[in-house]
């Protein structure tokens, strides 16, 4: 925890601890809360409300280790897949991004659901598309050979370690050079654009030149039977 | 990752785009059935590639889907017996039945327990010598040998607490009938892992008997482009007949070893399939030799009567007579987290595919 904690900079102000019966737990649960504060300048970034056609969509690096990883350790499948979460602290990172650039219209961790739902949670509605090129995505390869195996989409598979981040198109680069420059940020990527046509739906470019809608997960994926 | 990356070629899938479009003249209808299918063209935006005159359909292809609600309510009945362990594919567990589903039985208590493979599901009964191990099979040819292979086994090693409750089907009198009724098609996207087991012979009635084609088609894109194109080449020249673009893995002959297990555990029989109603000799019922693992035959249970839900057209879906949009239920009263019918739980299911990928 200290190592954790002198990583994202954070200190433990306070703690307590419960003990039940035997039985009753039996392990060690660690539960924590954080406390921070919000620039009023970046009020904006969690609503998303300065977004127009034009900005570009940024992720930190690959998608699907954590949802991928969890799966494999389950053991119930018999894979021995080398996958880790990516599990981390993105603050250090973030605040690199916010120094830099004044033009980050948006901001979400990718978590369950994955990306896919972040996008198009944030684009129904709205008055704008998103318009995702699948070439751009990072996938790493043990992953995408787990998500073939079992017929996931890695973009619906949850990350513990990515932001998607919506940036004007001017200070694009700027924002993806002092993410390389960070250890949690060298896979960065821009992945698609804002744009002015299918409003309300975020579809994607497929490798092979389709498109396809992106639509929110609705309950969970499964293994494909044959 | 190689042998995928191969397939996913865009140049190669715009070259294919571009042969499909200088030879299809005419307006054609073609469908898949194969649930695996109705997912890669969805989820490549295939539909996106083809020229107007080219129209995909999906047909009775997800196992989960064409499965009765019966079977549904007979295992959530088996699953209620205190001395049953229940083991299946994860895709069934959110089927609606009448009144329930496995899902909701598991959580008031019911032992039920999502495998990989049947022969997890051996080895939970080998563990659980006090308890009755029912396995669910679902699936066509494609499955059915991996149950074949575990009632097999199962004898073979006196696991006699095992059980398959088995509603197997195969394919081909499906794909007669949808013509037989009328359903307008010109062409068979041929299942690409059914033939892998089958070979080609089983679709040589097609053309003879109904003047169509089918092309046994792989999965990736590639493949796809190239098994249409094949399709409309066939229908453009008049030359109906049984063609395999999946040659890296499907043999003309098929698997003649699966094909063996099969005949020596099932038989034919007749079986009711969800929008088609009951099909001669579609279903793969447990031979006599094997009944002491045939879960209908030795477990008794009571089913309640079985209700379709009001509304929902899946059965006219799989048909390919309608497609999901035309649903009122899609999207609407029935999505992937809360599903009124079967089309919509399996991700091989055309609504599901529909709702996630071309809504």
């Amino acid at each position: 925890m200290a190592n954790e904690a002198k990583k994202a900079g954070v200190l433990i102000v306070t703690g307590d601890t419960k003990v039940v019966d035997r039985g009753k737990c039996d392990k060690l649960y660690i539960n924590t809360s954080g406390i921070g504060l919000l620039n009023p300048k970046h009020r904006n970034i969690s609503l998303g409300s300065g977004i127009r056609p034009g900005d570009k969509i940024i992720i930190n690096g690959s998608i699907g280790d954590h949802g991928m990883a969890v799966m494999a350790a389950r053991n119930e499948l018999n894979i021995a897949a080398d996958i880790r979460s990516d599990c981390a602290c993105l603050n250090g990172l973030i605040a690199d991004a916010l120094d830099v650039s004044g033009k980050i219209r948006f901001m979400r961790d990718a978590t369950r659901g994955g990306l896919g739902t972040v996008l198009s949670e944030l684009v129904k509605g709205s008055s704008f598309g998103i318009r995702i090129d699948e070439t751009e995505l990072v996938v790493s390869e043990s992953v995408r050979g787990m998500c073939e195996l079992l017929g996931f989409d890695p973009i619906y598979v949850a990350n513990e370690g990515k932001a998607v981040m919506v940036v004007g198109s001017e200070d694009a680069e700027k924002v993806l050079s002092v993410m390389y420059k960070h250890e949690l940020g060298s896979q960065a990527a821009i992945i698609g654009e804002v744009t002015d046509e299918h409003k309300g739906k975020a579809w994607l470019q497929t490798v092979v030149g389709g498109k396809r809608i992106i639509e929110m997960l609705s309950g969970q994926q499964l293994p494909r039977i044959c | 990752m190689k042998y995928i990356d191969e397939y996913r070629d865009k140049a190669i899938v715009m070259a294919l785009a571009k042969e499909i479009r200088k030879h299809s003249t005419r307006h054609v209808k073609l469908m898949e059935v194969c649930g695996g299918h109705t997912m890669s063209i969805q989820k490549f935006g295939i539909p996106y590639l083809l020229p107007d005159t080219v129209e995909l359909i999906s047909g009775p292809g997800c196992p989960v889907c064409v499965t009765s609600r019966s079977f549904i309510d007979k295992a959530v009945a088996y699953s209620r017996l205190k001395d049953v362990i229940i083991t299946t594919y994860g895709d069934l567990i959110r089927v609606p039945g009448s009144s329930s589903s496995l899902d909701r039985e598991k959580a008031r208590g019911a032992d039920i327990r999502t495998v990989y493979s049947i022969m997890d599901a051996l080895m939970i009964a080998k563990k659980n010598r006090s308890k009755k191990v029912v396995f669910l099979g679902i699936g066509f040819e494609t499955t059915a040998p991996s149950s074949a292979a575990g009632i097999i086994k199962a004898q073979m090693a006196g696991i006699r607490n095992f059980y398959l409750f088995s509603a197997h089907k195969v394919m081909p009198p499906a794909m007669e009938t949808l013509i037989d009724e009328g359903v307008k098609i010109d062409g068979y996207i041929g299942p690409g892992h059914v033939s892998t087991i089958t070979g080609d012979g089983i679709y040589q009635d097609i053309p003879k008997k109904f003047g169509l084609g089918v092309v046994i088609s792989g999965f990736e894109p590639v493949d796809l482009m190239q098994a249409i194109l094949m399709l409309v080449k066939q229908i453009e020249s008049n030359t109906p007949k049984v063609e395999i673009q999946y040659t890296r893995v499907v043999k003309p002959e098929g698997n003649i070893r699966a094909q063996q297990m099969l005949d020596e555990v099932f038989e034919y029989g007749d079986d009711w399939w969800r929008g088609l109603g009951v099909l001669k000799n579609s279903g793969l019922k447990i031979r006599e030799k094997y009944a002491m693992h045939d879960a209908e035959k030795i477990i008794g249970v009571e089913v309640e009567p079985t209700r379709e839900p009001k509304g929902c057209i899946c059965g006219e879906i799989l048909r390919g007579v309608k497609k999901p949009k035309d649903c009122k239920l899609f999207a609407k009263a029935c999505t992937p987290a809360d599903p009124v019918g079967a089309c919509m739980v399996s991700n091989e299911g055309s609504c599901a595919a529909h709702y996630l990928y071309n809504r």
